[in-house]
């Protein structure tokens, strides 16, 4: 049986191990990117799954890790990063995924259609398989997406996934107080909907 | 304090859909390998218009930051290196964005370039960084971190309109880092500018911040 993903709680406790182990040259950078994709790829499968739905989110979760692999060949590691609190390659991985997020936006719904199936690309960076996966999300979450603009959404899924609150900022370009209260809205809309009704009222489906 | 109902309902349910995430997705992928020879600067060439349109945008942030850093104003006017202040730096990488979304632009129309640019081994192309500082010379700060802004916003504009095929078809650049032209994607092109862009900036960061600790150290400041 596979040994089950750090990730497997929704978030990673810390990065830090790994990123003292590549600073101290004790792994390799292949093998410490191994072990943070195994960290973090459910989380950004998920993140995606969760705002543009399983078909669209393939080939964006594409984009994050091929972008990050090139980052991550020349990634600087300063004494700062090392702090449990602190994890930089979640931040950057969220960062990137907010991007890809703008880029898939701007292209609109025509150009969606557009599939990099028509494209012809070395066989060295073909996905294996186009998986096509339905997700079930819960009741709370599937009320968020229909509820909460955009802005909120990324705040809440960013925190549901332990991604700092000043990197959450930083990405937004907003300070910590605006994620602070945009966060405070989606809960305090989720609230609002999910509260019991008095008999006859209306109702989310 | 008992937590907040709602809160630990949306921790359960994301829980859920990152634990129901297949476990194949944990392997490492055949499209996440290096390709051989290609180097650090393009390891893997991001073939997608949303994966270039991210990496430029990480540029442009960056950029952006840096553009309110006090210190890099403070210093503008101090070398960098013999030949270029931090001004001139930033002038280089102005020229070289705008360069960028010029063949960009003319890749995706499939025009032949009537000019090339020769990469001298080592220092790079000399004469031709030379010239586009030069022009720049009479520029403010403002007018040159507006440039580097603009020509960016442009490329980026220009990826998302782009067709995929556009994107996958080689060009011939008028970059001569050899004796021929390079023949590449306008992603390949991409993951250069982005990887040279990163390159100065963190020489910026790295030597702004030694220089201003070594003035604290001698009482300059």
């Amino acid at each position: 049986m596979a040994k089950p993903s750090p990730a497997e709680k929704g978030t990673v406790s810390s990065e830090a191990p790994i990123l003292r182990a590549r600073a101290e040259g004790v792994v390799s950078p292949e093998a410490g990117f191994e072990q943070l994709y195994a960290a973090y790829a459910p989380l950004v499968q998920a993140w995606f799954q969760v705002r543009v739905g399983a078909e669209a989110a393939d080939d964006l979760f594409q984009d994050v890790w091929t972008i990050f692999y090139n980052r991550w060949q020349r990634w600087q590691i300063p004494p700062e990063m090392l702090h449990p609190e602190a994890k930089p390659v979640l931040s950057f991985l969220f960062r990137t995924a907010h991007f890809v997020l703008i880029g898939y936006r701007r292209q609109g719904a025509a150009r969606r259609q557009d599939s990099i199936e028509d494209v012809e690309i070395p066989d060295g960076q073909r996905s294996p398989e186009r998986m096509q996966r339905q997700l079930e999300m819960g009741r709370a979450l599937e009320l968020a997406k229909r509820i909460c603009p955009p802005e909120e959404m990324d705040v809440l899924l960013a925190k549901l996934a332990g991604v700092p609150a000043r990197e959450i900022a930083r990405t937004h370009q907003v300070s910590e107080p605006v994620v602070d209260h945009r966060f405070r809205n989606a809960i305090a809309r989720l609230k609002q909907e999910l509260k019991p009704r008095k008999k006859g009222g209306a109702r989310h489906a | 304090m008992r937590r907040d109902p709602v809160l630990r309902q949306l921790e359960q349910e994301w829980r859920a859909v990152v634990a129901a995430v297949p476990r194949e997705r944990l392997m490492r992928p055949d499209w996440l390998q290096p390709v051989p020879g290609y180097g650090p600067m393009q390891a893997l060439v991001p073939m997608r218009a949303t994966a270039l349109f991210a990496a430029l945008e990480d540029v442009r942030r960056e950029w952006q930051e840096l553009r309110e850093w006090p210190l890099l104003r403070k210093h503008a006017e101090a070398k960098v290196n013999p030949g270029w202040t931090y001004k001139d730096l930033l002038a280089h990488l102005a020229s070289w964005a705008v360069e960028m979304y010029r063949e960009a632009e003319g890749a995706t129309q499939g025009a032949a370039f009537d000019y090339e640019i020769h990469f001298e081994p080592k220092v790079g192309p000399t004469q031709w960084n030379a010239r586009a500082i030069e022009v720049r010379n009479a520029m403010t700060l403002e007018e040159i971190f507006d440039e580097f802004d603009d020509a960016v916003t442009r490329m980026q504009d220009l990826l998302i309109e782009v067709t995929p095929a556009d994107l996958a078809r080689e060009t011939r650049f008028p970059i001569c880092m050899g004796p021929d032209p390079l023949v590449a994607t306008i992603g390949r092109i991409t993951a250069m500018k982005c990887f040279h862009d990163r390159y100065h900036f963190e020489q910026i960061r790295t030597r702004l911040a030694a220089l201003e600790q070594e003035s604290r150290y001698e009482g300059r400041d």
